[in-house]
């Protein structure tokens, strides 16, 4: 189905392309939001240029399976892109709100806060590979082939980041 | 995703939280449209590879195509006045759009000599695609190729073209650059090119300074390339002599 879905989008069915957009879009803003650092109109922005570059690349796409993965990994990168331009996100203000945090444990919650308020001043970089490893659910081999990297250094680039996190919380 | 140690698990928990606050909701509708309906660079597939073009040139070889119908059953809209060469468009190059005949602008003929004024239309079709890199937050395109159909008031500069480009595509704008010849059974005008687009490629403006041959040498066609939408307008100046030195003003 999903193979059909694309191989029409590409061929250039726009009813099909409108099709995967319902499907992916939600996925792709929630990534390019974490890697723009919490700027909603950059995650837009970005996300709609990775749908420009869809639209034109999606016949290139070897493996329909990989749509997904593919497609979070583009609006990803048109994130980053978007931010290194925007020199002044280095200055936003990371908005981390108190939210809803009925049933779960309040030491636990404030743990997570704190680590909202980190991955908040995280580099561009480091919040892509936080978000294409911990929202998209992408394993380093997957994150690996999309960057063209070798997947050890996505490996290595995440123990370092995971390791540094956790100092930062204990030194909090 | 394998296992994640108990850091690693809040990790999860701390950045989907960081992603809920985003606003997800959205027409796809509309999206998809933005990505496709509106932008001058739709993609076209050429020889296997899928490359950024101008949608208003494949407007215009849909124009074209209707113009040339047009004109093998009834004479199009220039009579016995002119006669327009045959085109060498790439049969690899498909046309996305389909479009009306045109309706020429009429415009006050000339004597056909000495320093003029002139002003009309141009048909363009892509003859090369040319090859598309993307380089950073640019999409280079080089070895652009199109051949004109331009329909003047003045004799001297009605004939058909080729229009080599080269073009740095960035976000909603465009820088163009290149060469172009225009040729008819008297001679011909050949020189550089270059101007920009915007409005996402919507319109765009090309000058440059022609040089004549054959029956037009010593003489210079300055030329005006304005597109918008569907349709190119042509002006321009002829004089004697040559084109300006690219120096300052001053000197002479």
């Amino acid at each position: 189905m999903a193979n059909t879905s694309i191989r029409l989008a590409a061929a250039g069915d726009t009813v099909e392309f409108a099709r995967i957009v319902a499907a992916h879009h939600a996925d792709m803003v929630r990534v390019a939001y974490v890697v723009s650092g919490g700027r909603q109109d950059l995650a837009d922005d970005a996300v709609q240029a990775a749908w420009v570059i869809a639209w034109r690349k999606l016949g290139s796409l070897r493996d329909p399976e990989r749509l997904k993965a593919w497609l979070i990994s583009v609006a990803a990168n048109e994130a980053r892109q978007l931010c290194r331009r925007q020199r002044r996100l280095a200055a936003v203000e990371i908005d981390v709100g108190v939210h809803d945090s009925a049933g779960s444990d309040l030491a636990d919650r404030a743990e997570e806060l704190d680590l909202e308020r980190a991955i908040g001043h995280l580099s561009v970089d480091d919040r892509a590979l936080l978000a294409l490893r911990y929202e998209a659910g992408l394993d380093s081999s997957e994150i690996g082939a999309l960057a063209r990297r070798p997947a050890a250094t996505i490996r290595w680039r995440l123990a370092r980041l995971v390791s540094r996190l956790r100092k930062e919380l204990a030194d909090a | 995703m394998p296992e994640l140690d108990p850091f690693e698990a809040r990790l999860t928990r701390a950045v989907r939280a960081f992603a809920d606050r985003a606003e997800t909701r959205v027409d796809p509708i509309s999206v998809a449209d933005q990505a496709i309906g509106h932008r001058r660079f739709a993609s076209l597939s050429w020889l296997g590879h899928t490359v950024p073009v101008p949608v208003s040139i494949l407007l215009i070889v849909g124009l074209l195509l209707a113009l040339i119908a047009w004109s093998a059953a009834v004479g199009g809209p220039w009579g016995d006045r002119t006669s327009i060469a045959p085109l060498q468009v790439a049969t690899a190059t498909p046309s996305e759009t389909t479009a009306p005949a045109p309706t020429a602008t009429p415009q006050p003929s000339t004597d056909g000599v000495g320093e003029e004024q002139v002003a009309g239309t141009g048909r363009f079709s892509i003859v090369d695609a040319g090859t598309s890199v993307r380089v950073g937050a640019v999409t280079q395109v080089r070895g652009y190729v199109a051949s004109a159909v331009d329909t003047m008031n003045d004799p001297r500069v009605t004939g058909t073209g080729t229009l080599r480009l080269s073009i740095d595509i960035f976000a909603g704008v465009g820088s163009e650059w290149g060469t172009c010849r225009l040729e008819n059974a008297d001679g011909a005008w050949e020189g550089s090119v270059s101007g920009g687009s915007w409005n996402d490629g919507e319109a765009s403006a090309v000058t440059g300074w022609l040089v004549g041959s054959g029956a037009y040498a010593g003489w210079t066609y300055y030329i005006d390339i304005r597109s918008s939408g569907l349709q190119t307008e042509l002006s321009g100046v002829i004089y004697p002599g040559s084109p300006p030195a690219r120096q300052s003003p001053e000197a002479r």
